[in-house]
């Protein structure tokens, strides 16, 4: 049921890729603070994050172009062992200060228990996997509508195709690839907000969320939009396989063997690179 | 030789005499406190310096030496606490497996010619993985960890003050180091260095990129491991989370990052930069903050610096002389 | 005078390319700048559409210095390149490219009608509307390339080699076409290495050599000229 945030979380970062060429460890954490701060607003205002979603989200597209602007911007031609190392950097930064700030606790799951239980005919669902899975589908759906039909998308595409030729056609490259950016960390927002009330949180949960999303992203295919939705809701449904049949921590096993077999038996990915 | 040359040559060798003899007297002006955190600042030049041969020398961005040190720490370890081997021989063992383990995730992800950001990603892949094994395992004691009972004694690789760590730690550093200079002289560190530049380049003029490839796994994981030993007869605890730490091979990464990569140097500069503030900042300031401290670093290196502090350093003083 | 090129020095780090090089072009002229392989003709185009910064000169358009400009900006003034190698969009099919390059804003409100004329131009291309641009042959990637340029209604057409790769026949067919275009008023400065072609069609050429301009002229003249094919073959 989480594959459509995986989906989500991984789209961000093939967005991200394809567009500036750039490889963000911090990605996750991005995640992470938007949960924090759903966390933070739900125990000073008691707001659900569902509507805390409605915040959080432009607050993180912000904070997205800001990073970008001042951070990543010189970036872009880099060599990739440097940029990972640079958000490598930003990890501890964000991990460590969201330790301080928020201490090294686990916090629980029950605190923000707002989901109804819906009984769908023989399936018992937590209400929050259903909204979850509803709302990140259909954001998913949208983006995949404005990649292929609106103007924006079709910038996108083509700088993801070829930077120069876009430069050409006079599409302003540094600036859609802030948007670029900055939309990947909104979606994180999303995803965060969304996830709240299912997950539980820790300071270094951040680097788990990258992971994840990485390996939607290259399972996909690299730079292939579609392949990482349907990625991500691959590895969503092995995990719930696994914690199904296997249980305890092996069960968390399933998705990264599943990732490993994959790449091993089809370095491309599940529907190609590119 | 004009004699201002002699005279030169002479303070130079002086300054350097009077730094080994402080570095090996120090310790027993120490505290324990002290003696303990040079031993560890000296573990991880040490890991350092050996991810660098991989992760610098070679390019590679590889992340699974947690899974090097973890199983040279619990392979010692288990031999010790069940069958009484010494732990010098244990992390014998223990490195001959985590080279056994490199080879083998090398050997496949090289032959497919895997981008390298895949094969980071598969790394931490099976870091994870790891990691819940060992959760998972009876024998390495799940998440209550293994405990090494203290019995000082050399034969069991325990020392009965954190001096003979500090000196332990000091060897295993200047090993590397030595190592590390060998290697970069020679021919190994040539060819690596290529590939390092461009992979593609240097297999279509006949150098085996993948066998080199794989002894530079090899040599790093091997020493990795044995210095997951010395962790844990240091530590005299092991479990999961620490042993197999994604944050430590950061931590050493972002030491090489800031020193510079692939330079022999680098790990040891940036490690020693570092790693002094952030573990005093440890104790005495709240946790975590020495994390900050090395993340807002690297981040101002890199982009003042791309090349780290080492090569910067180089270039300056080639300006000036 | 249209477009005129400064005493333009340009190359990649110490290294210069192209050196103190000036031409101009004027209205409606076809001019044509020719030179062996790294002879410096594509670097000049880079500098002159703004992907590259040069060290010292000036490019202006219409006595408007465009030197410091961003590559959007000199697209949204009228000077469009065709690249060398067609640099197509490879994963989205003919319309999709060429509703790209009719974007900026002074095409952008006759984008349809310009479509319907870039097909007339090109029936083939109406034809593989829906193909995907990775999978046309190399003449049909060329025709969508100068297409592509087209839809944005340039004031000045710039091709870098567009008959590199391509079959004679097809080359014959780019060149008709862009005669066609010059003949109803299209500015076009075209860097070629194939001497011949380009210097029958041109009304004026520049011949580069080693990253500086070795002759100019009139095209008749440079063809006759013993220089030129000194020059060309020299490099």
């Amino acid at each position: 049921m989480l594959g459509s945030i995986y989906g989500l979380i991984g789209l961000g970062i093939t967005m991200v890729f394809s567009v500036t060429g750039l490889m963000n460890f911090a990605h996750g954490d991005f995640m992470a603070i938007a949960m924090y701060l759903c966390l933070a607003l739900y125990t000073r205002f008691n707001l659900d994050p569902y509507i805390s979603m409605l915040l959080v989200i432009p607050l993180l597209f912000v904070m997205g172009l800001l990073v970008y602007h001042f951070l990543f911007q010189r970036m872009i031609d880099a060599e990739l062992l440097m940029v990972i190392q640079m958000t490598l950097g930003m990890v501890f930064i964000i991990e460590s200060t969201l330790q301080i700030l928020f201490t090294a606790d686990y916090v629980n799951v029950p605190n923000f228990a707002y989901g109804s239980r819906f009984i769908m005919g023989p399936f018992v669902m937590s209400g929050s996997y259903l909204v979850t899975f509803l709302i990140g589908s259909s954001v998913g759906v949208a983006l995949y509508w404005m990649l292929q039909y609106t103007d924006l998308g079709r910038q996108i595409r083509a700088i993801a195709q070829n930077r120069e030729a876009a430069m050409l056609m006079g599409i302003q490259t540094h600036r859609v690839q802030m948007i670029v950016f900055a939309m990947g960390i909104a979606l994180l927002g999303l995803s965060g907000s969304l996830t709240t009330s299912i997950i539980t949180l820790q300071p270094y949960m951040g680097l788990d969320f990258t992971l994840f999303a990485f390996i939607v992203f290259v399972m996909g295919g690299v730079g292939n939009f579609l392949g990482t939705l349907v990625a991500g809701f691959v590895l969503g449904v092995a995990e719930a396989l696994g914690a199904l049949f296997i249980g305890g921590h092996m069960g968390g096993l399933v998705p990264y063997g599943l990732f490993v077999l994959i790449l091993i038996v089809r370095p491309q990915g599940i529907m190609g690179a590119r | 030789m004009s004699w201002t040359f002699f005279q030169e040559h002479k303070k130079r060798d002086l300054l350097f005499l009077a730094g080994i003899i402080l570095i090996l007297f120090l310790p027993s002006q120490l505290s324990t406190f002290w003696n303990r955190t040079f031993a560890m600042i000296f573990l991880f030049i040490y890991w350092s310096s050996a991810w660098n041969i991989i992760g610098g020398m070679a390019g590679e961005m590889n992340f699974l030496h947690p899974i090097f040190i973890g199983l040279g720490a619990y392979t010692s370890s288990l031999l010790y606490l069940k069958l009484g081997i010494s732990p010098w021989l244990g992390m014998f063992v223990g490195g001959i497996m985590a080279v056994g383990i490199g080879v083998v995730i090398g050997w496949i992800c090289y032959r497919s010619g895997l981008p390298h950001l895949s094969f980071a990603l598969i790394c931490l892949g099976f870091t994870h993985i790891a990691v819940i094994i060992a959760f998972s395992l009876k024998i390495t004691g799940g998440s209550r960890g293994l405990m090494i009972r203290p019995a000082p004694g050399l034969a069991n690789m325990q020392f009965a003050t954190m001096a003979g760590y500090y000196y332990m730690g000091l060897i295993l550093a200047a090993f590397i180091v030595g190592l590390s200079l060998w290697i970069e002289r020679s021919k190994i560190g040539y060819y690596l260095k290529a590939i390092r530049h461009n992979e593609m380049a240097a297999s279509a003029i006949g150098i085996n990129t993948v066998g080199y490839r794989l002894i530079a796994m090899a040599i790093s994981a091997f020493l990795t491991a044995i210095g997951g030993t010395f962790y844990a007869q240091l530590v005299l605890y092991l479990d999961p989370p620490s042993a197999i730490n994604a944050m430590v091979i950061f931590s050493m990464i972002l030491f090489c990052a800031i020193g510079g990569f692939g330079t022999v140097w680098g790990p040891v500069v940036g490690t020693l930069l570092l790693m002094p503030i952030g573990e005093v900042l440890r104790l005495y300031l709240w946790t975590g903050l020495h994390l900050i401290v090395y993340g807002i670093v690297v981040i101002v290196v890199i982009l003042f610096s791309p090349q780290g502090l080492v090569p910067w350093f180089q270039k300056y003083a080639k300006k000036k002389g | 005078m249209l477009l005129s090129v400064e005493k333009i020095t340009a190359g990649y780090g110490t290294v210069a390319i192209i050196k103190d090089i000036s031409l101009e072009v004027n209205k409606g002229e076809w001019v044509v700048v020719i030179g062996g392989n790294g002879a410096g003709k594509s670097t000049l185009f880079r500098v002159i559409s703004g992907l590259m910064k040069p060290k010292t000169g000036k490019v202006l358009l219409d006595g408007y210095d465009l030197t410091a400009l961003p590559s959007h900006a000199i697209v949204e003034l009228g000077v469009i390149q065709v690249p060398e190698g067609r640099l197509i969009f490879p994963r989205m099919n003919v319309k999709e490219n060429l509703l790209l390059g009719g974007r900026n804003t002074r095409a952008k409100p006759h984008i349809a009608s310009t479509l319907e004329k870039v097909y007339h131009l090109f029936p083939k291309l109406k034809e593989r509307e829906t193909q995907e641009g990775g999978t046309l042959s190399g003449g049909e990637q060329q025709m969508l390339a100068i297409g592509r340029g087209l839809m944005a209604l340039p004031r000045v057409l710039m091709l870098d080699e567009p008959s590199l790769g391509l079959a004679p026949i097809m080359v014959a067919e780019i060149f008709k076409t862009l005669h066609m275009l010059n003949q109803e008023g299209m500015t076009i400065l075209l860097v070629e290495q194939n001497v011949v072609m380009s210097l029958k069609s041109s009304q004026r050429g520049y011949v580069i050599e080693n990253g500086q301009i070795a002759l100019s002229g009139n095209s008749q003249d440079l063809i006759q000229d013993e220089r030129t094919k000194r020059a060309y073959l020299g490099t």
